[in-house]
């Protein structure tokens, strides 16, 4: 677990109204522990009040700040808090100290510079020097001394091209390149095929193309079909006339032109495997000119009910199967 | 009747809702298509040069594995040049894990040819070599600190060429070096109050 140390590094508070740096307050990480090539971070806290400004410019830069120690960033954010300023600096820094045995090293102190033009208490005189008043006002970010470890047991002649191992195997190897890993990209495309074939059925569906096309020469079939749902609603006058209309357009279909009462007997001719349904035929079609071109439609169901329909429709739907 | 309405609603719009899904899934099957195709043919390329065979790449365009691929092959050849051009033309493309790994390759071989350098008795030369190895080491563990093979290569580097303290003369020529822009700190005035 990382631990903080805080330390209130400097408290000016001449006067409440009139401080400016009223603390630095730095959360350290451990101190020891490290490696090459670890990372550190030191957490900043500035609070200024008044006019006092943390001059951020003059901020370190990221960059070498000495022959072991790189800063890898810095970054400041500003908020506002009671009327005082408070800078939160993030500092990360990388070792690169390759210690034989565990030294301690010190990151060097930096100071922070501030803008206080007019940070001075009302009661009090400024100080007539500029440089004292910049030093009387002034605050550091102090040494963080480190602890740093070996990474390896050193034994020290063991590089020395006279002796006998050869520096390639206390190297460590190169990383080899590997192939991409298609596993999950092959899945995807497979759902995504599927997702394609099943809009593609969707929209054959919609159209009625070839798998969902309405089976072709059996007209009676589905008029017989039909007739059964119409039923389902109940023999309501509407039904009656929709049953009567979709058995007409079963004939017309199979004859291939309008049929009236007048062509049954052409009908039978040209269809003979109806002939035992003739007189059924004949009948139907007289009570449907009864029921469409007459007033007395009540009668004309009467002479023809529904259920004559529906079997009528089942037998001619029969006929056809036994046909075909 | 919400479900009704909707139902109702549905079977309205069939048609046009029907087609935007299949817009929709055409382009995600050529989107995934596109992508599952591109990786095997770089697949088929990286086992090419896996293969030890000298193929050439379009670096623009290149995957980060094929890169790395080629910069290993590259060194194997001893064109340590060609390793250098490969990477430094992709390395904004490339993820920081793979360019550190590129870069510790290169530096690897570098600190070979000094080990060879040392052999022949050329000293000089060896120095400038495991120092470049050393600035590479450095750069691969800044883009990715949690190389540890990096971590212990770069500690055999300094042991054959010790890092110095140099803070008597700081290295005031480094373009790294943050430059100073300001000698003092302005704000504060000088002269008279």
């Amino acid at each position: 677990m990382r631990f903080f140390w805080m330390i209130v590094f400097v408290l000016i508070g001449i006067h409440p109204a009139s401080a400016a740096i009223d603390a630095v307050n730095i959360y350290e990480p451990r101190t020891f522990g490290y490696f090459i090539g670890d990372t550190l971070e030191r957490d900043v806290e500035v609070i200024t009040s008044g006019h006092t400004e943390l001059f951020t410019a003059a901020l370190p830069r990221p960059g070498p700040l000495t022959y072991w120690l790189d800063l890898v960033s810095i970054d400041h954010t500003e908020r506002e808090d009671n009327g005082r300023q408070i800078y939160d600096i993030k500092l990360k820094y990388q070792i690169f100290y390759s210690a034989i045995e565990a030294t301690e090293l010190d990151i060097p102190a930096f100071p922070l510079k501030f803008k206080n033009p007019t940070s001075v208490a009302p009661n009090e005189t400024a100080p007539s020097d500029p440089e004292e008043a910049a030093k009387k006002y002034a605050a550091s970010v102090p040494t963080l001394r480190l602890t740093m470890s070996p990474l390896r047991n050193l034994v020290l002649n063991d590089l020395m091209p006279e002796k006998t191992k050869e520096l390639s195997d206390v190297l460590r190897p190169n990383v080899q390149a590997h192939l991409i890993s298609i596993a999950s990209k092959q899945m995807k495309l497979t759902i995504a095929s599927l997702a394609l074939a099943g809009c593609g059925v969707f929209l054959l569906w919609h159209y009625a193309i070839w798998p969902f096309a309405k089976r072709a020469g059996r007209p009676f079939t589905q008029a017989d079909r039909r007739i059964r749902d119409l039923m389902r609603y109940g023999v309501a006058d509407g039904s009656y006339q929709d049953a009567l209309l979709v058995l007409h357009r079963a004939f017309d279909e199979t004859a291939g032109h309008r049929l009236f009462a007048q062509d049954t007997s052409v009908f039978m001719r040209k269809h003979p495997r109806f002939a035992v349904l003739a007189p059924r035929l004949e009948a139907f079609f007289e009570s449907s000119r009864l029921y469409f071109f007459s007033d007395d439609r009540r009668a004309a169901e009467d002479r023809f009910p529904f259920e004559s329909v529906r079997k009528l429709a089942d037998d001619l739907a029969r006929e056809e199967r036994s046909s075909a | 009747m919400h479900v009704d309405r909707l139902v109702a609603r549905f079977s309205e719009q069939r048609r046009t809702l029907l087609w935007l899904l299949t817009i929709a899934c055409a382009v995600w099957f050529g989107y995934v298509a596109d992508d599952f195709f591109r990786t095997e043919r770089a697949n088929s390329r990286i086992h090419q040069l896996l293969a030890r065979r000298d193929f050439t790449i379009n670096v623009r365009t290149a995957t980060p594995q094929e890169i790395l691929a080629r910069v290993n092959e590259s060194l194997r050849r001893d064109q340590i040049a060609d390793a250098q051009s490969t990477l430094s033309l992709s390395a904004e493309r490339l993820p920081p894990a793979i360019h550190a790994a590129a870069l510790y390759n290169i530096a690897n071989f570098r600190t070979l040819l000094a080990a060879e350098a040392v052999r022949k008795g050329d000293l000089d030369g060896a120095a400038a070599l495991v120092n470049l190895a050393k600035t590479e080491y450095r750069l691969a563990l800044k883009l990715d600190p949690a190389n540890w093979d990096a971590r212990y290569n770069i500690d055999v580097a300094m042991r054959i060429v010790r890092d110095l303290p140099q803070a008597d003369n700081p290295d005031k020529e480094s373009p790294d070096a943050p430059k100073k822009l300001w000698t003092d700190l302005p704000g504060i005035p000088k002269g008279l109050p």
